[in-house]
């Protein structure tokens, strides 16, 4: 069965979400299944790249690095492991499931399956002002980077979604989301032109952020996004009846006692909590939230979000995983950007998905 | 907005009316260029007159302003005009107001191709003036023709995918433009004037190179014209009339491609050009191509001319000082798109509004 076929579409979705809260022991078996050979698959993607690099090592050497109390002098796995991999393997984690996660939050509240943070605009927004903080930092007030990420994030997904009339229209969402990327970017750029000779460090330090890279990750980033992810992914999950019941449509969510349009506004601020971080420290990378839930609605054959969260958080960590692998590995001993390969490995999966969607979601 | 196009419909003398008061419009624009151009002198029309009547007499200075400025004015509309066609074609090939020509993929394709030449492949630099131009075309083209293949998986070109194409396509650019500026030796703002778009570095030479380009690409735009009104009527009417749609589609988006590859690839990605302009006259002109064409080219042209006029003469170190934060910009002026993207994103959420 292919994908779209077991992707309702927003008409389909009443019956489908109906039949699955009717039925959940049978769906969790398939759900939990499916989930443990993910999670089997992660765990050994995440084993590899700890011992690969430059130089390799041998999983003992992992096993012992990681077990040793503190790191053995002049033992160049027990650093390469404990300092360097194993907090990029955390935020790869991290970062992709919480890119699931969202995407789910996403594309149910708002009933658009091209709901994704990128084509939304929430990275060109974090972008314009981490080029402010880049090169004029004296005129941006104090706050921590991922605070400023998130709110100037949430501000340009919230002005696209306002935009195109809260998202009803698919087409409509991604051009407005488009067509506010570029602008964003535009000024972005502007901010960039006008840094003087003594400010170019930060025009590096702003191009680093755009390419998207877990190059720079090392444990004080595992201890920035960690709180955000901490709060968001048990709220992620929280938040999945009322996902179910938006599903429903307006009319039937306000008759089960929902305010449909709060219950829109927390869901997007959640989605936000989860992303924005990241984003802030890895940079924008884009499509995942929009792909993993797509493939995971198609392997647990549900809509129930309950459901399509847990695989969609696990997907969106196994797809960030694979392709920072590649950025790390595929050109040793040089490195390519993870956003580069992100783009190259989601981007076409996601093209052919959406163009199967696409027949139903245009106009 | 309809799309539904009679050959007889009174807006005809008002199309005119429109075409006539924008061609003064551009024309004055283009005065005003040569006035106010880059750098300090003001030359007057009748000073610029003499310079080109009367060359022995003009004061070489003033030939030397003159001939820039005319150089870079004709540029910014010749570019503003391509796009603008562009944009007409497509708004009506994807029967959607909001596509404009960064959708196909063309625009950020060839920023990419020029981006990663400057960086890494120019060594020489006396290699031929059409070289940079080649090069992006080349690129914009190719990324259009891979957009396209792409689209056409599902049997009929799909302006979804083409949009997801070109969003991805722009994502990429940006982590291009980044590597390259984080591992080029050479590092200068030139490539990043390059992803927005800028008119600074008109010449003639480079001003024959477009208008040559579009020359070769007019015969197809006019082809194209009555297979997009015809596309414009709807799949089902369109094929009624004896359209091969896939066929008229596929001469449409070359067409559009094609202009836009020339114009890109001589300023850089600009944007929002093809997106507005049609919008500008669409009220006066109707959807049919035959009218619309020519009242949003030279709505395109103007809209360029304007921000490059903004581009040329605001200084922005100059309002920073006064604020009192005047030392720490840069004494430069910022390129033609950002002011495009300025004036252009206003109209834009006017549009989205108005939207059914």
């Amino acid at each position: 069965m292919s994908i779209a076929d077991a992707n309702p579409d927003v008409d389909e979705v009443d019956m489908t979400a109906g039949a699955a809260s009717r039925g959940p022991r049978r769906s969790w078996s398939r759900t939990l299944s499916i989930a443990a050979v993910v999670v089997m698959v992660l765990a050994a993607l995440a084993v590899f790249n700890l011992t690969q690099g430059e130089p390799d090592s041998s999983l003992s050497q992992v096993w012992h690095a990681l077990w040793r109390g503190s790191p053995e002098q002049g033992v160049i796995s027990d650093i390469l492991v404990r300092e360097v991999r194993l907090p990029r393997v955390i935020v790869a984690l991290m970062a992709g499931a919480s890119l699931g996660l969202a995407g789910v939050l996403l594309q149910d509240s708002l009933r658009n399956p091209l709901a994704d943070p990128t084509l939304l605009g929430v990275a060109q927004g974090a972008g314009l002002i981490v080029a402010l903080i880049s090169i004029y930092p004296e005129l941006v007030p104090n706050l921590p980077t991922t605070v400023w990420c998130f709110i100037c994030g949430t501000a340009a997904g919230a002005a696209v979604i306002a935009l195109s009339r809260r998202a009803r229209n698919p087409v409509r969402v991604v051009l407005a989301g488009a067509m506010v990327s570029v602008l964003l970017a535009t000024l972005s750029t502007a901010v960039v032109l006008l840094a003087t000779q003594e400010r170019t460090a930060g025009i590096f330090s702003y191009y680093r952020f755009v390419i998207g890279s877990l190059a720079a990750v090392n444990w004080d980033a595992v201890g920035v996004v960690l709180p955000w992810f901490v709060v968001g992914v048990p709220l992620a999950f929280a938040g999945s009846r009322t996902l179910n019941l938006l599903q429903l449509g307006d009319e039937a969510a306000s008759g089960m006692g929902l305010r449909p349009t709060r219950a829109r506004i927390v869901l997007m601020l959640l989605a936000m909590i989860l992303v924005t971080p990241f984003v802030a420290v890895i940079g924008p990378i884009g499509f995942v939230a929009l792909f993993a839930p797509h493939i995971s609605r198609g392997l647990t054959k549900t809509t129930d979000a309950r459901h399509v969260l847990v695989l969609s958080a696990l997907i969106g960590a196994g797809v960030l995983l694979v392709a920072d692998s590649a950025a790390r590995l595929l050109f040793l001993p040089t490195e390519v950007p993870a956003g580069i390969f992100t783009w190259i490995i989601v981007g076409p999966m996601a093209l052919v998905l959406v163009g199967r969607l696409g027949k139903r979601v245009a106009e | 907005m309809t799309t539904t196009a009679l050959p007889a419909d009174p807006r005809g003398r008002r199309t005119w009316a429109l075409v006539a008061l924008l061609a003064v419009g551009c024309v004055v624009a283009f005065v005003v260029s040569v006035w106010w151009g880059t750098g300090s002198i003001r030359i007057s029309p009748v000073k610029a007159f003499e310079s080109w009547t009367d060359p022995d007499n003009a004061s070489r200075l003033a030939q030397v302003a003159v001939e820039a400025r005319s150089a870079r004015a004709v540029m910014a509309m010749a570019v503003g005009a391509a796009l603008a066609i562009a944009g007409s074609f497509l708004q009506l090939l994807y029967r959607n107001p909001l596509a404009s020509p960064e959708i196909t993929g063309v625009t950020q394709g060839s920023v990419v191709a020029v981006v990663v030449y400057l960086a890494y492949g120019s060594t020489s630099t006396d290699e031929a003036i059409w070289f940079l131009p080649l090069i992006g075309c080349a690129g914009g083209l190719g990324a259009g023709l891979l957009t396209w293949a792409i689209a056409r998986l599902g049997g009929r070109v799909d302006p979804l995918r083409m949009i997801l194409i070109g969003v991805l396509l722009g994502g990429l650019l940006f982590s291009v433009v980044g590597i390259a500026i984080l591992t080029t030796d050479e590092f200068s703002q030139d490539l990043i004037q390059w992803t927005v778009g800028s008119i600074q570095v008109a010449t003639w030479d480079r001003v024959w190179i477009l208008l040559g380009a579009l020359a070769i690409a007019a015969p197809l735009v006019l082809y194209a014209v009555p297979l997009a009104n015809g596309l414009g009527l709807g799949d089902d009417i369109a094929q009624g009339v004896g359209l091969g749609v896939n066929t008229a589609r596929a001469i449409v988006l070359l067409a559009a491609a094609t202009v836009t590859a020339a114009a890109v690839s001589l300023v850089g990605g600009i944007g929002f050009v093809g997106l507005v302009a049609p919008h500008l006259v669409r009220s006066r002109t109707g959807s049919d191509l035959r009218r619309l064409l020519p009242a949003s080219a030279l709505a395109g042209a103007l809209l360029v001319a304007a921000a490059d006029f903004a581009a040329r003469n605001v200084r922005p170190g100059d309002i920073a000082d006064f604020f009192g934060v005047g030392a720490d910009v840069a004494p430069t002026t910022l390129p033609t798109g950002v002011y495009l993207a300025l004036i252009g994103a206003p109209f834009f959420v006017h549009m989205l509004r108005r939207l059914p």
